[in-house]
C-alpha cells in the first residue's frame, strides 16, 4: 500500500521491483498480496494489455481512521478502551450547550480563584 | 461419567456458584456504597471498584479452596470427624478431595454445557483482541515517531491515544498537533503518558473480563465507574505536573470541541458510540481542589468485602460437609 500511495498505479512487475528484491520476496507472492489487498477493496485494478494495473483505492488516512474505526466496533466502545486509551473517548461527545455550560463553569471557577487570591 | 469428570464438574460447580456469591456480594456493596465511592478521590476509588471487580473470581477460590480442603482449616471441628468416619471411602483424611457426591445427569450437563459457554465466550474475546491488537501494529506502522518518543499520525482528525497492552505507546494526530499550543499539546500527552505509566490498557482488558463475571446490568455500572476513575486519576496527576488545574479542564473541552466541530463535518469512527459522556464529571473534579479520602467507608467498604470473602471460606468445610452427609440422605 505505501509503494502504491508514493508511486500511484504500477503492475506486479514494477511492484516487485521495487519491493520484492529489497525483502527477497518472490513475484507470485506480491502478486498474491495485491490480489488479497484487492478482494479486501484496498486496491482497484484495470487490465492493460495482458497486466492488471493496481491503485490504491483507499488513501493512507482514510484506511488509518477506517482502522480505528473497524477496532472501535470490534471490541465495542468501552473495549476499545483497552488499546486505545483516548485523552477524550471516541463515544465521548458532548453537544455545543453542554460544552458552553462547562466552559461557564471553568470560567467561574477562573475568577472565583483569582478572587482568591486578590484577597 | 467417569470419575475424573464427576470432580471436573464438582470443582466447576463450585467455581461457578462462588462467582455468582462474589458477585452478589459486589453488586451489594456498591449498592449501598455508591454514594461513598463518588466522594472517594480517583486513585481510592479506583482500587475499591477493581476490588469490587475481582470480588467473584476470589469468592470462587475460597469456595473451591474451603470445601476441597475441609480438613485444613476447622481442626477437630464435627467435619473433621465426618471424614474421620468415612475415613474408608476418602483416599486421604480430608487434607484435599473434592465433595464426594454424585451430581445429577441435569447438573452436571448444566455445568458443563455454563462452563463451556463461558470458556468460548472467553476464547472469542481474546481472539478479537488479538485481531484488534494487530490492527494496532498497521497503525503503529503507519505513525511517524517523535524525538519526545511519542507518534503522530497522518490523520487529520483530532485524536489522542495511548496504546499496547505491554508496553504503552503515546499517540496524537496531525490534525490535533496543528489545533492545539503546545502547552496544550504537552498536557494531552502527559494524560497518554499517565495511563502508559500504569499500563491502563492492560488493567481494563482484565477489568472487562472480571466485568463479565458480575450481574450484567452492575458489571456495566462498575466498569464505567472504574473506566471514569482511571481517566480522572490521570487528568490529576496532569494537575500536580503543571500545577493548573484549570489548564487541564481547559484543554479537555478544547479537544471535545475540536472533536465536535470534527464530527459534525464527517460522521465518521469519531460519531459512532454515542453514549453518556464521562467529560462533565472530569471537568467537574478538575474544578475543586482534591479532598483527602475519608478512611471510614473505606475500611468498611474493604473490611466488608473482606468479610463476606473470608466468610465464604470458612464456611466451605461445613458446605462440603452437607453435601457429603445430607444430600445423599436425601435421596440426591
Amino acid at each position: 500500500m505505501e509503494f502504491l500511495w508514493d508511486a500511484g498505479p504500477a503492475e506486479v512487475k514494477s511492484v516487485h521491483e521495487v519491493l520484492g528484491k529489497n525483502n527477497r520476496r518472490s513475484l507470485n507472492t506480491v502478486q498474491s498480496t495485491l490480489e488479497r489487498l484487492y478482494r479486501k477493496h484496498l486496491l482497484s485494478r484495470e487490465k492493460h494489455s495482458r497486466a492488471y494495473v493496481y491503485t490504491a483505492s483507499v488513501g493512507r488516512e482514510a484506511l488509518l481512521v477506517q482502522t480505528m474505526g473497524q477496532i472501535a466496533d470490534r471490541l465495542g466502545a468501552r473495549d476499545s478502551g483497552a488499546l486505545m486509551a483516548s485523552f477524550v473517548e471516541l463515544a465521548d461527545l458532548q453537544n455545543p450547550e453542554n460544552l458552553e455550560r462547562l466552559q461557564q463553569l471553568i470560567d467561574a471557577q477562573r475568577e472565583s480563584d483569582g478572587g482568591a487570591e486578590d484577597e | 461419567m467417569s470419575n475424573s469428570l464427576e470432580t471436573v464438574a464438582v470443582y466447576a460447580l463450585l467455581a461457578l456458584t462462588g462467582a455468582g456469591v462474589g458477585a452478589l456480594i459486589s453488586a451489594l456493596i456498591f449498592g449501598l456504597g455508591r454514594r461513598w465511592l463518588n466522594e472517594c478521590p480517583p486513585v481510592v476509588r479506583e482500587r475499591l471498584l477493581l476490588a469490587l471487580l475481582i470480588c467473584p473470581v476470589i469468592a470462587a477460590v475460597a469456595l473451591v479452596l474451603g470445601m476441597s480442603a475441609p480438613g485444613s482449616f476447622f481442626s477437630g471441628s464435627p467435619v473433621d470427624q465426618h471424614c474421620a468416619a468415612d475415613a474408608g471411602q476418602h483416599f486421604t483424611l480430608c487434607q484435599w478431595h473434592a465433595p464426594q457426591i454424585l451430581l445429577p445427569q441435569w447438573l452436571a450437563a448444566g455445568v458443563f454445557a455454563a462452563s463451556a459457554l463461558g470458556m468460548l465466550a472467553m476464547g472469542v474475546g481474546v481472539l478479537r483482541l488479538f485481531r484488534a491488537q494487530r490492527k494496532m501494529h498497521f497503525i503503529r506502522r503507519m505513525a511517524r515517531r517523535q524525538p519526545g518518543g511519542h507518534y503522530v499520525l497522518p490523520v487529520q482528525q483530532p485524536m489522542a491515544f495511548a496504546a499496547g497492552l505491554f508496553r504503552g505507546e503515546a499517540f496524537v494526530s496531525e490534525g490535533l498537533t496543528r489545533s492545539l499550543t503546545p502547552s496544550e499539546l504537552s498536557i494531552v500527552l502527559a494524560h497518554e503518558q499517565a495511563h502508559i505509566k500504569r499500563r491502563d490498557m492492560l488493567v481494563t482488558v482484565i477489568a472487562n473480563g472480571l466485568a463479565r463475571l458480575q450481574l450484567p446490568w452492575i458489571g456495566k455500572a462498575l466498569r464505567n465507574a472504574w473506566h471514569l476513575a482511571v481517566e480522572q486519576r490521570c487528568d490529576q496527576r496532569v494537575a500536580q505536573q503543571t500545577g493548573n488545574r484549570l489548564a487541564v479542564a481547559d484543554c479537555l473541552l478544547r479537544v471535545s470541541r475540536l472533536r465536535l466541530s470534527e464530527a459534525a463535518q464527517d460522521a465518521g469512527p469519531a460519531a459512532c458510540h454515542l453514549l453518556d459522556g464521562d467529560l462533565p464529571a472530569r471537568i467537574n473534579a478538575l474544578l475543586h481542589e482534591p479532598v483527602s479520602a475519608r478512611m471510614t467507608p473505606i475500611l468498611s467498604m474493604g473490611s466488608v468485602e473482606f468479610m463476606a470473602l473470608t466468610g465464604l471460606l470458612l464456611s466451605g468445610p461445613q458446605i462440603h460437609h452437607w453435601m457429603e452427609m445430607l444430600l445423599p440422605a436425601a435421596g440426591l
